[in-house]
């Protein structure tokens, strides 16, 4: 046998980490972060809850890096979608979980700490629109027009329908009813872009299903702004719906686009450290969105979309950076969306909850199917299409905090919004898993 | 994100720095090799700093304190991966007597310096507080600025032998540096009222669990990362988040994040299968690791506050001059006592032997670790006068003037 065949082998007879290596190395990371903490606190005389400074923003930073990725190669092992891993990392180092279980001492992080983790968190957010914006094939779109379209109506439409009459039947209110649907029509464009990222080769499948995503996202989060207006003429509220229909999305679209004209310009001046630069754009869309009160997902997408469109080989190793920064970036945002997991709410609300996803799911799997069936797609894609419609987070939470800040005082829209995220928290669960299988269902078509 | 504008000014700072018209510069201006880079970028610091124009007051600097930290154990680690087993062996007898002589005059120094400062200032104070002022003037006295390159180009061989010797020897020195002066910081720490707590046992035993976490890290990050098989997305994952833990676990034990950085490179450097992505990812991210530090340790010095009259600033600017002198004459005096014997192959009169006279950029860098502990001011006004030292030793590389350097005609490789 020649040397480089024996090394081949070698590499390949190379055991990968086992499900109980990576436990261990997972109960290795908690234990040190407690060792550290408990040790300083020892040490210094400062109770391990005061400890709040740079030194336990970094640690904890680190934990959720390193831990979320460790519990999403785990439950790889299980075969399910690291991004559950990272969700369930969340929400057991999270407040939520032990404050359910009367153990709030037990959290790893404390509600505080949470809260200066949402700068991390909107970073993670705008990079995962960048990455979702470049990944989405122009040329694609065009071709499959008719059938992201009519998905998208089939589907949307029948959510509503479905979901809207069971909600009016448990809240009795029109209003609730109309909020509660258009929120559950939603789904996750970061969830698909964490997936198709993880395929080597995505397929025009999983391409498809991120375009259709992105656009009934889009079309979505202008249909509940007109809800919300709708709404707060009738219910007396804040009343700053028009003005956050406009900033919001045609806001956002036009920034993204406005962004990515200096964008093409700075990248042909700078030809090194690509990893400060796409950082620093980050950083600059979450300002610029936080001045002007747009959001920070669709701006990033279409800067996403437009940098590579208009300016592909400028854009490149900008996006080549932003990609390989893109597997830190994802264990920080669903680790700290899995940490923001209120298991109280969920468990407290579990029948109406698990009525409205199981509506929910039938309406998306009857709309999809029946849409997918009418275009002409292959009979693969039209048994699995529905399965990459399922997942709900960042958009749908982001959504469901406006109606907290529209109807700041009405009761009604706190226990709504409960029921709300619970059902979000549910379909970012259960949803990654079955869009993983879709994805791996479906074959590349010739 | 509570303070958009530091980060805009940041942003654009590293866009600026890394843009072709500012490459252009510093191929332009000659002086810009010798000054620029990091030092601009410490002059734009004290500019946009709470002395000067006050862009950045001490609640933000506060807030981009995770930040400096994880910069600092980048150092430690661009610091620690030199240690590789090939590059030690590699190293010649003549230069290990160099690098010893260098550490023993000047921790000698720094002990009597300290001894002397604190029998005349602070008559009762511990001996732990001696411990931490040798450790912080050992951070002035040991080591000198690697590069020698814009001294002059002499490329026949014992001309480049210098050179290389230089390096290698400030590479050395900055290792034991970071060691002496991150042991010194361990002696004392901030208690619950934030007065500091001078005791080194506590200190050793902070040091001790700090070790321990450092090899779960990097133990774990190496394991991974062999099994990676050089995957970029997963090499940047376990680096930034072991960076994160280490430069935390530093700060929580009250020791130096260059420490924790430094013994975590010293695990890769080590690793008998080279991790060459890591590696790799480490070593391109140097120049925007030492210019960020710079950058910051711009915002946080201070000049001592003796300097405001005239007697005191030109006391405190006859300090540095001292000190600059101090180092112009013992130096070349310890290289030439290292390096008599090897004078046909090494060229001590080479303009490339100046470059020792030069204080180790890594003072500012070491300071810049003990200013993140210390809240007194103490730390940034030593700060100040570290880079006034650096800049007149600077200054006085240039003086006696150099010999122009015959160029050769072609590089001879050592």
């Amino acid at each position: 046998m020649n040397a480089p065949s024996a090394q081949i082998i070698r590499q390949r007879k190379r055991p990968r980490f086992s499900a109980s290596i990576l436990s261990f190395s997972l109960v290795c990371l908690i234990g040190l972060i407690e060792l550290v903490r408990e040790g300083r606190a020892r040490i210094t005389g400062i109770p391990v809850a005061d400890l709040s400074d740079a030194g336990e923003s970094t640690l904890l930073l680190g934990l959720v890096i390193l831990g979320s990725w460790l519990a999403g190669r785990l439950v790889r092992a299980i075969a399910l979608p690291p991004i559950t891993g990272q969700l369930l990392f969340g929400v057991v180092i999270g407040p939520g979980l032990w404050e359910w279980l009367n153990r709030p001492s037990l959290a790893l992080i404390s509600h505080d700490q949470l809260a200066s983790l949402h700068g991390a968190e909107l970073l993670a957010l705008v990079m995962i629109g960048l990455v979702a914006g470049s990944e989405i094939d122009g040329s694609l779109v065009r071709q499959r027009a008719r059938a992201i379209v009519l998905i998208a109506i089939g589907q949307v439409s029948l959510v509503i329908v479905t979901v809207g009459a069971v909600a009016y039947a448990y809240f009795r209110s029109l209003e609730e009813a109309a909020i509660c649907a258009t929120l559950a029509a939603t789904c996750s464009s970061a969830v698909s872009v964490a997936l198709l990222r993880e395929m080597r080769h995505p397929t025009s499948f999983a391409r498809l299903l991120l375009a259709t995503t992105v656009t009934k996202d889009l079309v979505l989060v202008i249909a509940f702004s007109i809800v919300l207006f709708a709404v707060a003429t009738t219910a007396t509220a804040t009343g700053h719906a028009w003005y956050w229909i406009i900033l919001h999305i045609a806001g956002s679209v036009v920034l993204g686009c406005a962004l990515a004209l200096p964008l093409r310009l700075a990248l042909q001046q700078i030809e090194e450290r690509m990893v400060a630069v796409v950082l620093v754009v980050a950083v600059l869309i979450v300002i610029l969105c936080t001045i002007t009160e747009t959001a920070p997902l669709i701006t990033a997408l279409t800067l996403g979309y437009t940098a590579r469109t208009v300016a592909p080989l400028a854009s490149a190793s900008f996006f080549a950076t932003a990609r390989r920064l893109f597997l830190p970036v994802c264990c920080i945002f669903f680790a700290a969306a899995g940490a923001h997991i209120d298991c109280g709410a969920l468990v407290m609300n579990w029948p109406i909850v698990l009525a409205l996803s199981s509506i929910r799911l039938g309406a998306i799997w009857t709309g999809t199917t029946l849409a997918a069936r009418a275009v002409g797609l292959p009979s693969p894609m039209v048994r699995w299409a529905w399965a990459g419609f399922v997942p709900q987070a960042g958009i749908s939470l982001a959504l469901a905090a406006q109606v907290l800040i529209a109807f700041p005082t009405q009761s009604w829209a706190r226990s709504l919004i409960t029921i709300m995220i619970a059902c979000i928290t549910l379909n970012e669960i259960v949803g990654p898993v079955l869009m993983r299988i879709a994805l791996r269902r479906v074959p590349e078509s010739p | 994100m509570t303070s958009p504008l530091i980060w805009l000014a940041i942003g654009s700072i590293i866009l600026v720095a890394g843009s072709r018209g500012v490459q252009r510069a510093r191929r332009m201006f000659p002086v810009m090799r010798v000054l620029g880079g990091g030092w601009a970028l410490l002059g734009f610091g004290v500019l946009v700093g709470p002395h000067a124009i006050g862009v950045f007051d001490d609640e933000r600097l506060m807030q981009v304190q995770p930040i400096v930290l994880i910069l600092l154990t980048w150092a430690g680690i661009v610091i620690g991966v030199q240690c590789r087993a090939r590059f030690i062996i590699a190293i010649p007898r003549a230069l290990w007597k160099w690098i010893g002589l260098d550490l023993f005059i000047g921790l000698l120094l720094s002990v009597v310096a300290a001894g002397l400062i604190a029998r005349i200032w602070q008559p009762d104070s511990p001996a732990a507080a001696h411990i931490l002022l040798s450790g912080t003037f050992a951070a002035f006295a040991l080591g000198w600025n690697p590069e020698s390159r814009s001294l002059g180009s002499r490329t026949d061989a014992p001309a480049v032998r210098m050179a290389v010797l230089v390096q290698a020897g400030a590479g050395m020195l900055a290792i034991c540096t970071v060691v002496v002066s991150s042991l010194a910081l361990q002696s004392g720490y901030e208690d619950a009222q934030g007065s500091v707590v001078f005791a080194p046992a506590g200190g050793m035993l902070a040091l001790a669990m700090e070790l321990c976490a450092v090899c779960v890290v990097a133990l774990g990050a190496r394991e991974i990362l062999r099994d990676s098989r050089e995957d970029d997305a997963r090499t940047t994952l376990i680096t930034i988040g072991a960076l994160c833990i280490l430069s935390g676990v530093a700060v929580s034990f009250g020791g130096s994040p260059l420490l924790t950085g430094l013994l975590f490179g010293a695990a890769i450097g080590l690793s008998r299968r080279r991790l060459r992505t890591l590696e790799h990812l480490i070593s391109s991210a140097e120049p925007a690791v030492a210019s960020g530090c710079f950058f910051f340790a711009g915002m946080t010095l201070a000049l001592p506050q003796q300097s405001t009259t005239l007697i005191g600033g030109l006391a405190v600017g006859a300090i540095v001059l001292l000190l600059a002198l101090a180092r112009r004459v013992l130096k070349p005096l310890m290289m030439n006592l290292a390096l008599s014997r090897e004078r046909e192959s090494v060229a001590i009169d080479s303009c490339a032997a100046r470059a020792p006279v030069r204080q180790a950029p890594l003072t500012i860098i070491v300071l810049l670790a003990f200013a993140i502990h210390d809240s007194s001011g103490i730390a940034d006004e030593l700060l100040g006068v570290a880079t006034l030292i650096a800049l007149a030793s600077i200054a006085l590389t240039f003086f006696p003037r150099m010999p122009r350097e015959a160029h050769a005609s072609m590089r001879v490789p050592v």
